[in-house]
């Protein structure tokens, strides 16, 4: 449900604007990699789910994401599953165009999460889930563009209230078709 | 158009950013004090069994550790200069629209769970007269290589020179050692027999002297659930004719320094983990805790007459120990294991004994279940105290009959016991008077000088020597 907001709103910007001015691009391919911290206070990268597309306009580009993460503990008789939704909505600025195919990008973002607990024990079992929280974030990007293939690696620092560390670093490699 | 759209947006993000103004400490970082959180705990109802329940973590000061007035925690810990150190671990959680702490994975479970025990066993403590022997916060270790053999994974331990509890990697699929309530139980008993026992032998000249030959009892202060022991001994028939065969030939008055001390390794040994036993049984009403965990044991602890094969409660005898220790003593080899093993199956017996007569006394004076565990839990420390003091300042003697049975200690316990009847005193009395001898579980009645005395002045019976006619 919550994706289909994301979706109506792209469609209403796009909408508005020119179809010759704009730009979609679409991201099946995504490696997003997070520096966070584990169950016994170390800290790794974790491999996130990420499914996004993006619009530009002239130097503007607004990027809408999904991301999900699975995290797994526990034994046959006492067992978790946690999963983790954000949607994220950025906008960037081509802060700087390094020539015709590479461009770098800056920008902001926001968005929410929510989470969703099965604790197992045996025979029984509980759902937990929370409410809808905001996060905040800021996005350094470098964008390869060439006809109607996109190719960006984004820097992010994540800041949101239940994530450690604070901010939270985050790495995405994206590849995409634009048309 | 376009760019008033995009305009807009870019504002909405930024009011939103700083209209936010919400805290970005996650919800565990900022409760401290008393903390309510959903565990797995036993069920009243049904020992046996686990259960998820809503209960309060008292006095904490930080709940991403589990740090606060009851425990400690320290992963990948090290000694330095003789301080325990280490890694806080931290601890995950979800919070309810109700308010209430779920633990989001194993390690968060693991650390709120013994937290939970560690604050009701304290506050148990202060209920039988022994806040004084633990200092708080207890010190839980966790995720930490051990050295030595048998402390690989699996097992929970108490360490008396660091005075922590220690639970090792659980690679089981049954319930982790961690959310074994009755196995920290267990653990947290030895913490009260080491410091009223263990640590006061040490002064007595012989325990001290013994201690630089031997493995001492002293310096090997760490006490698992599950030591490393072989098969049931006493129940071997070759085994006990070999030992009764070697007590015939041996100058009883005369006895060597080793066998003296190793008969007082087991049978201390064995006190301290019958005794842990039946603190894990009173904190769970469980009489095979450890079964949840560790579905197989190399010694069967279940506090249960029926599975040890007794008709009623029975100890074993001075002569069984002793010529246990005879037949062990002879093969060095796997001496360590068979006195553990001797140790474990004493400690059942004695165990039992206080778990029969906890139910006897709730059944006896109409009471409940609680209310007999709290009589008899307060005996055992004072029993233990005092013994720890008898035998600091006692001249050890070589002579057998100078050497304290289990039935000598049993007098001791029955001295600190308020009992309250004849029945109660006979159903003491025939666990001093009837013991096992020689393999069997059959009783035999052994020379006994006791009988029940009421005392009318403290309106209380007492087992003393029968008076000469």
């Amino acid at each position: 449900m919550k994706l289909n907001y994301f979706l109506v709103i792209f469609f209403i910007i796009s909408s508005l604007c020119s179809a010759q001015e704009l730009k979609v691009t679409l991201f099946p391919f995504n490696f997003d990699y997070r520096y966070v911290e584990i169950s016994n206070g170390e800290y790794q990268f974790n491999q996130f789910k990420n499914l996004s597309f993006s619009t530009n306009y002239e130097r503007h580009q607004l990027l809408l994401e999904h991301v999900e993460y699975q995290n797994s503990s526990g034994n046959q008789t006492i067992n978790f599953d946690e999963t983790t939704q954000e949607y994220h909505v950025s906008y960037l600025y081509e802060a700087h165009r390094l020539n015709s195919y590479f461009s770098l990008y800056l920008g902001l973002g926001s968005g929410f999460y929510n989470a969703k607990l099965v604790t197992r024990y045996l025979d029984q079992e509980i759902t937990d889930k929370t409410n809808n929280t905001l996060f905040l974030s800021g996005l350094i990007s470098l964008q390869f563009h060439f006809k109607f293939f996109t190719g960006q690696i984004d820097f992010r620092l994540l800041e949101a209230k239940d994530y450690r560390p604070q901010p939270t670093p985050e790495m995405i490699l994206r590849t995409g078709f634009s048309f | 158009m376009t760019k008033i759209i995009y305009s807009l947006f870019l504002s909405l993000a930024m009011v939103t950013t700083l209209s936010c103004g919400k805290s970005f400490n996650p919800d565990s970082d900022s409760e401290k004090g008393k903390i309510r959180v959903r565990l797995l705990t036993v069920d009243p109802l049904i020992p046996e069994k686990y259960k998820f329940e809503v209960i309060e973590l008292l006095n904490i000061f930080d709940l991403t550790s589990l740090s606060g007035k009851f425990a400690r925690f320290y992963t990948k810990a090290y000694k330095e200069n003789d301080e325990l150190k280490g890694i806080q671990p931290r601890a995950h959680f979800l919070k309810t629209k109700s308010g209430v702490f779920i633990p989001k994975d194993e390690l968060s479970t693991n650390l709120a769970s013994i937290y939970y025990h560690t604050q009701n066993l304290a506050l148990w403590d202060q209920k039988i007269g022994a806040e004084k022997i633990n200092t708080l916060p207890r010190k839980i270790i966790l995720n930490t290589q051990i050295n030595g053999k048998g402390y690989k994974d699996n097992n929970a331990l108490y360490e008396g020179k660091t005075d922590a509890i220690i639970f090792l990697k659980y690679t089981d699929q049954d319930l982790p050692l961690a959310l074994n309530a009755g196995v920290f139980a267990h653990e947290y008993f030895h913490s009260l027999f080491y410091k009223t026992i263990q640590l006061k032998i040490n002064e007595n000249p012989f325990f001290k002297k013994m201690d630089e030959k031997i493995l001492a009892l002293s310096k090997n202060s760490r006490s698992g659930v599950l030591n490393i022991s072989m098969k049931p001994l006493l129940a071997s028939t070759e085994f006990t004719n070999k030992g009764k065969s070697i007590l015939a030939k041996t100058d009883l008055a005369q006895l060597t320094e080793d066998s003296v001390y190793d008969y007082f390794r087991v049978l201390l040994k064995g006190y301290n983990e019958g005794i842990a036993d039946f603190w894990g049984w009173s904190y769970t009403n469980d009489i095979n805790f450890i079964s949840h965990s560790i579905k197989e044991t190399p010694t069967n602890r279940t506090l249960e007459l029926k599975s040890q094969n007794l008709e009623r409660p029975a100890l074993h005898s001075k002569s069984e120990i002793l010529s246990s220790v005879f037949v062990i003593s002879a093969d060095p080899e796997v001496k360590e294991v068979y006195y553990n093993t001797l140790s474990y199956e004493i400690g059942t017996r004695v165990g039992l004994f206080y778990k029969e007569l906890t139910n006897f006394v709730a059944t006896n004076r109409k009471i409940s279940l609680d209310e007999a565990k709290l009589e008899v839990s307060k005996s055992i420390f004072q029993l233990i105290s005092g013994w720890g003091n008898d035998l600091a300042n006692s001249q050890i003697s070589l002579n057998y009959e100078d050497l304290p049975s289990p039935q000598d200690v049993l007098i001791k316990f029955s001295k600190t016991f308020m009992i309250k009847n004849a029945i109660e005193c006979e159903f003491i009395l025939n666990a001093i008077k009837f013991t096992t001898n020689n393999s069997t579980t059959t009783l035999n009645q052994i020379a006994n000088s006791n009988t029940c005395i009421q005392n009318e002045i403290e309106n209380k019976y007492e087992i003393k020597p029968k008076e000469n006619d």
